[in-house]
């Protein structure tokens, strides 16, 4: 294996905001790599400096073995991107669209058409060539705009939140449609998501980033092996209110489970590793001691868990967060001054 | 292949453009309708205005210049022979725009000694205007004055002096004999077409070229052409020709709809060739300032910066009002403008046919123009994409891109 994207030292400062903060990071060619990260974490902020759209503050990309800043059109030969934005002529048909492009991309005329054709039929489209485009639904654009960044037959794609506003089916489709192109068109792909379940199921390695940095890399397996261990869930008979919370932390104490052991009134919480085998065990000892166990849960960590690890919050509070509120402050200033 | 790039990117706006019928249309008919009511709103030409005549003379003359004035279809008189104060009133309240006193001596002021008497300021016809409205009390003026003209060519008069004098009528004092050089009649809307062509293409120039590249940056569309390996001065130069695409088309209906019309156009092959020359140059004037806007402003921002460009260029060119009316701080603003130029060369072609060569140097002075307008618009792009701005007050990082974050 070896890597098409290598990332060195690579730092984006905008207006004294560190969108990318010393990135080190290298993707294998045929794999597909994950993005994750909440709004503003500086996903799309890397994405445009890969493809040759923003001029990195220091550091470097090189995609398919050519400096991104430095070998700009070399690199716009290989890759396709699809960005985040919806961005299709309304009025133009599908067919138009591509054609556009296809001439952008120097495509040779003789088979302009065919790989037009090709492109679509992959898509599922060709038989809405001739549509304007303002009349699709949000899932077929997306559709097109991944045909579109095909028409190249580029080594790396990169999708910038592919699945951003699509409805679960449609979401399903579209990956399902990506998995294909990894397999049929040896494609390394390269897409940014804030869907943890996306992370989780649809990518071979995630790096998960925040504040411009990358906090974990690994596959979602190795990620979740990582953080360890299971967590078991027991709520305790009310027979057992008779006892104090320290009587309790004690009698538990003394079988020597662990120490990653949480109590609150009836509940609870301990994080040991291999939890289902070591469940029936413990419920043997606990009710041996006379500690009655009403239900009990055991959970395999998430990416969500491993996310809270790393960022120290969820994926979805984001939004609440001081950091968000910054960034769009930062965000609309910048807005502004250019009106 | 040649700019096959550039042809994409026509083929593209030229699509969208013919697809979008509200704006195709409205914007074929502006210049049109621009043309119509200004053309006829502002002719000069003024019919019924309101006012009385006073007549205190018995004289013929005088009875034929009050006929004049009745026969005027300039004129409208509301009132006969009312006393000054009246026609003082009348005006204060708005009823008439100024009254015509003719003076008891009038008819006696035409006659030689000693039948007559010498004119004096009590013999001179006299003319109350309304002047809180300038345009229309200086067309009474006129309107009186050819009244005046008419009456002492008029036979009776001629013939009531021979009756007095037995001396042969002679048309005494300087009268002016206006002449027209071109025998057409040539109104205020032909002087006008031409200017209403200008202001078509600038205004057209200046909003079609930018818009699109400003929206497709605001949708994210221009970064997406920029991330394929095409040379960013042939896209530059797609939006340009699709701009200019869209100028010609223009100035093509508001040139027939002017034939139409039966507005003097001078249709020799070799007029309508510099007609189109002139526009073509014109427009990349304009399309190139449209361009260099376009890399870096917002569109709200562009609207207006459109507006204030707009304006003085289109008044400052004499292509509404001859330059000649205008105070000399602000004629040698009119010099600076390539809009100056194109109006005159297309006023000259299309009006007078003129020999070719004396429209020449307008011609070169708007390609001269043009040219400078281009390259501005290329550099606004090449340091808009490689980040390598003027800048003057604050360091700011480069960027590749046009609309980035």
């Amino acid at each position: 294996m070896t890597a098409i994207i290598e990332i060195v030292e690579l730092v984006k400062e905008y207006d004294g905001l560190t969108a990318v903060d010393n990135v080190n990071l290298s993707i294998e060619r045929g794999e597909i790599f994950g993005l994750l990260g909440p709004n503003g974490a500086g996903k799309s902020t890397l994405i445009k400096m890969l493809v040759t759209l923003l001029a990195p503050t220091s550091g470097k990309t090189l995609v398919a073995g050519f400096n991104s800043f430095t070998q700009a059109s070399d690199v716009r030969r290989r890759i396709g991107y699809v960005p985040q934005e919806s961005a299709l002529d309304a009025r133009l048909t599908a067919y138009e669209n591509l054609e556009l492009f296809a001439e952008l991309y120097d495509l040779p005329k003789s088979n302009l058409r065919s790989k037009i054709q090709e492109v679509l039929e992959l898509v599922e489209l060709d038989n809405r060539r001739d549509d304007l485009v303002a009349h699709y639904s949000g899932g077929m654009k997306r559709r097109l705009e991944i045909a579109r960044g095909l028409l190249a037959s580029p080594e790396v794609l990169f999708l910038d939140e592919p699945t951003l506003g699509l409805d679960p089916q449609t979401r399903r489709v579209v990956w399902d449609f990506i998995h294909r192109l990894q397999k049929e068109w040896n494609l390394t792909i390269l897409a940014t998501t804030h869907y943890l379940e996306e992370a989780e199921n649809e990518m071979d390695r995630v790096a998960i980033i925040d504040k411009g940095r990358i906090m974990a890399l690994g596959t979602p397996s190795e990620l979740t092996s990582d953080y360890g261990r299971d967590l078991i869930e027991l709520s305790l008979k009310p027979s057992t209110s008779e006892y104090t919370e320290e009587q309790l932390k004690s009698k538990l104490d003394s079988l020597q489970i662990g120490n990653e052991l949480t109590i609150r009134g009836l509940e609870v919480r301990l994080h040991v590793k291999d939890g289902k085998k070591v469940l029936p065990t413990l419920m043997y000892r606990m009710e041996s001691i006379g500690l009655e166990i009403d239900s009990v849960s055991v959970r395999t960590p998430s990416l969500d868990d491993v996310f809270i690890k790393y960022t120290g919050r969820g994926i979805r509070e984001e939004e609440d967060t001081d950091f968000a509120k910054k960034e769009a402050a930062r965000l609309m200033g910048r807005i502004r001054r250019r009106i | 292949m040649v700019l096959r790039v550039t042809r994409a990117i026509w083929k593209r706006e030229m699509r969208k453009w013919r697809r979008n019928k509200v704006q195709l249309i409205s914007s074929l008919l502006l210049p049109v309708l621009f043309l119509i009511v200004i053309g006829n709103a502002y002719s000069g030409t003024f019919s019924n205005v309101p006012v009385a005549v006073i007549n205190l003379d018995n004289g013929i003359p005088a009875q034929v210049f009050d006929d004049a004035l009745h026969n005027s279809t300039s004129l409208s008189i509301v009132a006969y022979n009312i006393s000054v104060e009246d026609a003082n009133t009348m005006i204060d309240d708005g009823m008439i725009d100024g009254y015509i006193l003719i003076p008891a001596n009038f008819s006696l002021s035409l006659l030689p000694l000693p039948w007559g008497i010498i004119p004096s300021e009590s013999t001179k016809i006299n003319v109350t205007a309304d002047n809180t409205n300038q345009l229309v009390s200086q067309a009474l003026a006129g309107i009186v004055a050819q009244a005046l003209n008419l009456t002492v060519h008029d036979s009776r008069v001629s013939s009531w002096f021979t009756n007095i004098t037995s001396i042969p009528y002679q048309v005494g004092g300087s009268y002016i004999n206006s002449l027209d050089r071109y025998s057409t009649g040539y109104g205020f809307i032909d002087f006008l077409a031409p200017g209403i062509l200008a202001m078509t293409i600038l205004f057209t120039s200046l909003f079609a070229a930018g818009m699109p590249v400003i929206l497709d940056r605001e949708i994210g569309y221009f970064d997406m052409l920029l991330t394929t390996p095409s040379p960013r001065s042939e896209i530059v130069l797609g939006f340009t020709s699709a701009g200019v695409t869209k100028v010609v088309a223009q100035a093509t209906f508001v040139l027939l709809i002017a034939v139409i019309l039966g507005i003097h156009v001078a249709l020799t092959p070799l007029s309508i060739i510099y007609i189109y020359v002139l526009t073509i140059l014109l427009a990349l004037v304009f399309v190139g300032i449209s361009i260099a806007l376009s890399a870096k402003i917002e569109l709200t921002a562009f609207q207006f910066v459109n507006g204030l460009i707009n304006f003085p260029v289109f008044f400052l060119s004499g292509a509404f009002y001859p330059v000649e009316s205008l105070p000399t701080w602000l004629r040698s603003i009119v010099l600076y403008n390539p809009m100056t130029y194109a109006v005159d060369g297309l006023r000259a072609v299309m009006i007078k046919g003129t020999s070719l060569f004396l429209v020449l140097p307008d011609v070169i002075v708007v390609a001269i123009f043009a040219l400078l307008t281009q390259v501005l618009g290329n550099l606004a792009f090449y340091f808009a994409l490689s980040g390598r701005k003027f800048r003057l007050f604050k360091h700011q990082e480069p960027r590749i891109s046009a609309a980035s974050v």
